[in-house]
């Protein structure tokens, strides 16, 4: 049952997208992760969609990205008739009140503050293959 | 009168005359005492005493026949007898004076008799009695008068005649100026009495005067006088009396002064008084206005009445209406007209007025408003300027709040970002120095691995600091929502944070609260600084034989107090401020672990309720954190 379409990371920061990679392997999670840059190229993915590329099984997506900022892009996908059902997590290093309340006001699936120690953070990757690409059935 | 020549002579005489025999019967009278006493010639020969003439004295009381002076001429020793005899005749009353002379021959063979001349003195005595009647009418007439009234012959210098106003006024007996004139200055006040001689003085040539003065009464009191004087003089032209008045003028005086005394409280009390009156059609005008209107209204005083010119009429036509419902409502409750209004005035562009007065209901169904209006230009422009300068300073305070949000907001992203990008690099060394020992062991010596966990503690530590650094910079946002908080609950809920440690047998925790106290304060804010001690008294228990923690809240006064003790090393005093200060820690990090940032927090928070924070302890005998709060009364509905 495991579902094994890609994961789409949105993220800047270079270390921060090479150590995800790492935590993935070290959990031998299988799905390709599929990485990002920046939160315009990140609604640039749905041109991709649009014409036959795999929607993602779920979008780890930072807030404090360039150009774009992560809430907006959280924003435009959950306002998207069909996008809205894609599962995002948002994976980030703030974990302002105000932040969490925006994002779930914006129709987060899921909240998670990265952690510093990169043991707990591999422990992250796992929880987030096991519910998301494992246990959770999508709406499609 | 046997002679024709001797009857003409009795006839022309004006006194009667009568001849009687001793039988007193009438032999002769003469024309005057026929005419007088209306004896017709048929009568000769009647006695005196048929003809039923009523004699009496001049008293009244009836005359005895012997006491008759013809009776005494003809009985007596040859005397002429005389007296006043008053005849009830056919003509009626009259008045004689009587002389009876006894003669040996009255004549006509009738021998002995007498002969009895009389004057008939009725006219006369009538006109003194009139000129007696007229002069008591006089006198009565002076004694009913309040004032004083008073003659004088100016020849003699003596008093003629006074009333008895003078015994009233002056409170002094009348007698002595009859004896002497000069007595009258007695009463005249010592100040007085000179001018008052002289006016006197010279009113006998200027004909008149008039002087006020003083008189002291022997009972002490003061009088004030207005006296006047003039001459009387007679048909030749000549003067022949002083006369003149004197009144008492002391409650005039009196009335005069508190008059003088009003007009000049009037002149200088601020703004102007008037009497305001409105008809019962609601037609107004002035009826009295002291001067200083001139400035308020525009208008002098004079014309204002003069010309009845209605209030309404001056006022500002964009609050006639407004006054005139003022005064409607003034004039139906009967309560005091105070009104605030403008009057268009030329050469000051207008005024601002004040009006108080207390309205008085006419019998004509008129009202009358007597009060003052007063000038408030000054004071409204104060007004006017103090509420600008206030809106500008509003204006002012609110823009630098504005300011000063922006700088904090600025602030809040700095501690934002800077919290986002520290951890970023913090968790790739983190990352990849654990990635060095997993997957790198073999490569590393003994050595090698000791300093990859050195870096990977240093980089833990980071990581605390940062959080804990964030929850402080927190603990600032937006302004906290003060009201009452039931303690009770808050101590349960930092309690069960903390009973982790404590079921584990670690701690022994006790808690104790004060029923019926509530404080004044923001729930999360108090949770924060007791879960913050608590953590504190925890962690520094560690590794005593025996943990013990009390928490618990109680009234002090008019304030509420927290405490949370622990059997702790304690501290030194000589440290008690600089341990709630940011970063500041008395214990070294192999002791006990930390950031220095718990106590900073709990000290932010509890400022910003307004309380108070401080501790007390000494080395090794345990520290007691206090937080003080204000304190209100527990009511059940809250």
């Amino acid at each position: 049952m495991e579902d094994r379409r890609p994961i789409l990371l949105v993220e800047d920061n270079p270390m921060d997208v090479d150590l995800t990679q790492r935590a993935f392997a070290k959990r031998h999670i299988v799905n390709v992760l599929e990485v990002v840059r920046d939160g315009e190229e990140a609604l640039d993915w749905m041109a991709r969609w649009e014409s036959g590329h795999p929607q993602p099984v779920v979008i780890l997506l930072d807030l404090k990205l360039p150009r774009v900022s992560g809430l907006e892009v959280l924003r435009q996908l959950k306002a998207h008739p069909e996008y809205c059902r894609i599962p995002v997590v948002v994976l980030t290093t703030s974990r302002e009140d105000t932040d969490v309340a925006a994002a779930y006001a914006l129709g987060v699936n899921s909240y998670i503050v990265k952690p510093v120690e990169f043991e707990k953070f591999i422990e992250v990757a796992a929880q987030i293959d096991l519910y998301w690409c494992v246990l959770n059935q999508q709406a499609i | 009168m046997e002679s024709e020549a001797n009857r003409r002579i009795f006839d022309s005489l004006e006194t009667g005359m009568l001849w009687f025999d001793a039988e007193r019967r009438i032999v002769d009278a003469n024309r005057a005492a026929r005419a007088v006493l209306g004896i017709a010639e048929s009568a000769f020969g009647a006695r005196i005493d048929d003809l039923g003439w009523g004699q009496s004295d001049e008293h009244g009381e009836a005359l005895a026949a012997e006491a008759r002076p013809l009776w005494r001429a003809l009985h007596g020793d040859g005397e002429t007898t005389s007296g006043i005899v008053v005849v009830q005749t056919p003509r009626g009353q009259r008045w004689l004076r009587v002389r009876a002379v006894p003669v040996a021959d009255v004549g006509q063979g009738r021998g002995r008799g007498a002969v009895v001349s009389f004057t008939d003195y009725t006219h006369e005595r009538d006109a003194s009695r009139s000129l007696q009647e007229s002069e008591q009418l006089f006198r009565m007439f002076g004694d009913h008068s309040l004032d004083l009234m008073w003659i004088v012959d100016p020849r003699t210098r003596k008093l003629l005649y006074m009333n008895s106003a003078y015994e009233r006024i002056w409170g002094r007996p009348a007698a002595p100026l009859y004896e002497d004139l000069a007595h009258w200055l007695d009463g005249v006040d010592p100040a007085d009495r000179q001018r008052v001689a002289e006016a006197a003085l010279h009113a006998n040539a200027a004909g008149m005067y008039q002087t006020e003065y003083r008189v002291n009464r022997p009972d002490g009191r003061l009088v004030w006088i207005r006296g006047r004087g003039f001459p009387l003089f007679d048909a030749n032209g000549r003067m022949r009396y002083m006369a003149g008045f004197a009144e008492d003028i002391t409650l005039e005086r009196a009335h005069r002064a508190a008059q003088e005394r009003l007009e000049r409280l009037v002149a200088t009390a601020p703004g102007a008084v008037h009497s305001y009156c409105q008809d019962a059609q609601g037609r107004g005008r002035f009826t009295f206005a002291s001067p200083a209107i001139r400035d308020l209204l525009g208008v002098d005083a004079a014309t204002l009445v003069e010309r009845g010119i209605d209030l309404l009429a001056l006022v500002h036509p964009d609050e006639r209406e407004a006054v005139a419902e003022s005064l409607r409502a003034s004039a139906d409750l009967g309560s005091a007209w105070l009104a605030t209004f403008r009057v268009p005035h030329p050469p000051a562009r207008e005024r601002w007025l004040e009006a108080h007065s207390m309205p008085v209901h006419e019998p004509d169904g008129a009202v009358v408003w007597h009060g003052f209006l007063i000038d408030i230009t000054e004071r409204r422009h104060a007004e006017q300027e103090i509420r600008s300068l206030n809106i500008e300073l509003e204006q002012r305070v609110a823009a630098r709040t504005a300011e000063l949000e922006a700088k904090h907001r600025e602030m809040e992203s700095f501690t934002y970002s800077v919290s986002h990008d520290l951890k970023a690099p913090l968790r790739g060394i983190d990352g990849y120095s654990r990635l060095l020992e997993s997957d790198h062991a073999h490569g590393l010596d003994e050595e090698g691995r000791f300093f990859v966990s050195m870096i990977r503690k240093a980089t833990a530590h980071m990581g605390d600091l940062i959080d804990d650094l964030l929850a402080y910079s927190r603990v600032e946002r937006g302004r906290p929502a003060l009201g009452p908080v039931d303690p009770a609950p808050v101590l349960a809920a930092v309690l069960d944070g903390a009973a982790e440690d404590a079921a584990g047998g670690a701690v022994a925790l006790t808690r104790s609260a004060e029923p019926g106290l509530n404080v004044v304060g923001e729930r999360e804010g108090l949770v924060l600084a007791l879960r913050n001690l608590l953590d504190n008294a925890i962690k520094f228990t560690a590794g005593r034989p025996r943990r013990e923690i009390e928490v618990g809240v109680r009234r002090a006064g008019d304030r509420a107090l927290f405490w949370v003790r622990d059997n702790g090393p304690g501290f030194n005093m000589r440290y008690h401020d600089r341990i709630f200060e940011i970063f500041q820690r008395l214990h070294r990090a192999e002791e006990f672990p930390g950031t220095g940032v718990g106590l900073a927090i709990v000290r932010k928070a509890v400022e910003r309720m307004h309380g108070r924070v401080w501790a007390e302890s000494a080395l090794g005998q345990g520290a007691t954190f206090y937080i003080e709060l204000p304190a209100v009364e527990h009511s059940p509905n809250s």
